[in-house]
């Protein structure tokens, strides 16, 4: 009984009321638990409101697929992590310079977050980083890796073997996650071109980020 | 009373129905005015939409102590606030520290307690002055929040950027965002180049909670 019009001399049973108000209106609940105690079957489309008083306060719908979702047809924001984030929020900021990068693709300390991703949800990951180099000529490569798996790189020009004169590498990627997994995305650094090493430099305002945010549904609700 | 089952011979009484059903369907209002005329004391879980006819047109939710955007507090509530300049902007001759710049690429904005934005920018710079590098920075209230660097830029052609940064904000306010810029390696003048097809921009993102809702 989605949308019913009553008509005058209506009997309001308690099959109606209950599938036409109860079912149908925006129950209010201090926590998940106290939700999945008080509807213990839940109908699709039937919306509650957490009154938690934390991150997680506010609507939840409850999805064809059985789970009870902020609303699926909308973008969810940023993601909570856990492991890595800051106070388990999907963005890093780090501030220490990490030296001796060779050819060879290294993580980059503290630049990575692990996540439980919903199936059909799409994640947009934005990250920067500065680099230097030991050689003059020297180039290196900002690397996105997804569940051990690099996916996706940025090459610097040209850098230079000063402090004083960085190159900021920039990587703005989507994750199209398929399925509901643990998902671990870091970020890894390698010298691209030349001999020597690269840096990573960071420090209080040459910060290097990572930030991961839910920009939408990619397919059927899970 | 947030989910009652109804049973048979159930009598419907006026604080009832006020506790099952008026305050829990989702009603809708002209405007957020007429919205706080008519719920004077709102409920923390409260739905409603607000047919405005304009860009607050949408769906509201009380959290306790106000009514926000949507989902209400654990969604993202898009767009703060942007910019959009299509003049160039040139720092001043002899400098390596971030300025504003002759036009300064800005944005103001009432920020919210304990939410997450993400400012994103884009410069076209080149090395008006000759060889140089290029420094740009996000500053939000006066603060620079990320640092972006460029160690040389050709000095006829611009080159454009797309950076990022988030800002937690811990106390809300009216906040001046803006993007600042200076010369790097030598102190010679760089220019953010801006027209019509090659503009500059700034956008300012609400991307969700830092914390309990305010």
């Amino acid at each position: 009984m989605a949308y019913t019009t009553i008509v005058s001399g209506t009997n309001i049973t308690s099959s109606w009321a209950n599938a036409s108000v109860r079912d149908q209106v925006v129950s209010p609940f201090v926590t998940k638990a106290a939700r999945t105690a008080a509807i213990t079957s839940p109908v699709t489309g039937m919306l509650s409101s957490l009154t938690t008083y934390d991150l997680t306060e506010g609507l939840e719908f409850y999805n064809s697929a059985g789970q009870w979702r902020k609303p699926w047809n909308m973008p969810w924001g940023i993601i909570t992590t856990t492991a890595g984030g800051t106070s388990n929020l999907g963005y890093v900021v780090v501030t220490a310079a990490q030296t001796g990068i060779t050819s060879t693709l290294v993580d980059l300390t503290n630049l990575s977050m692990t996540f439980d991703a919903v199936a059909n949800r799409l994640y947009r990951v934005s990250a920067h980083c500065n680099f230097y180099a030991s050689q003059a000529d020297n180039t290196a490569s900002l690397a996105l890796n997804v569940a051990s798996v690099s996916v996706a790189f940025s090459h610097t020009a040209a850098l230079s073997t000063a402090t004083s004169s960085l190159r900021t590498a920039e990587l703005i990627r989507p994750i199209n996650s398929a399925a509901a997994q643990s998902l671990t995305v870091k970020l890894q650094a390698q010298l691209q071109t030349g001999t020597g090493t690269v840096i990573m430099y960071a420090g209080a305002v040459n910060v290097a980020t990572m930030l991961i945010e839910d920009i939408g549904p990619s397919g059927a609700p899970s | 009373m947030p989910y009652t089952t109804i049973v048979a011979g159930t009598y419907a009484t006026a604080s009832w129905a006020n506790a099952n059903v008026r305050d829990q369907t989702i009603a809708t209002f002209a405007s957020t005015t007429a919205r706080d005329a008519a719920i004077t004391v709102p409920i923390e879980g409260m739905v409603c939409y607000i047919g405005s006819g304009d860009s607050s047109e949408g769906l509201y939710t009380y959290h306790g102590t106000a009514w926000r955007k949507g989902p209400g507090w654990n969604a993202p509530w898009g767009l703060l606030t942007s910019a959009k300049l299509t003049t160039v902007s040139a720092t001043s001759s002899v400098h390596t520290t971030l300025q504003d710049g002759s036009a300064v690429l800005t944005a103001t904005a009432t920020t919210v307690t304990n939410r997450i934005y993400k400012v994103t920018s884009v410069s076209n710079p080149y090395a008006s002055g000759g060889a140089n590098g290029w420094q740009c920075s996000h500053n939000v209230g006066g603060s620079a929040q990320a640092q972006f660097l460029t160690a040389s830029l050709n000095t006829v052609t611009q080159n454009s950027f797309t950076y990022t940064s988030t800002f937690t904000e811990t106390s809300g306010q009216s906040r001046i965002f803006k993007v600042q810029i200076a010369a790097y390696n030598t102190n010679t003048a760089v220019t953010d180049w801006g027209s019509a097809t090659i503009p500059r921009i700034l956008i300012v993102e609400d991307i969700g909670p830092s914390g309990a809702p305010a």
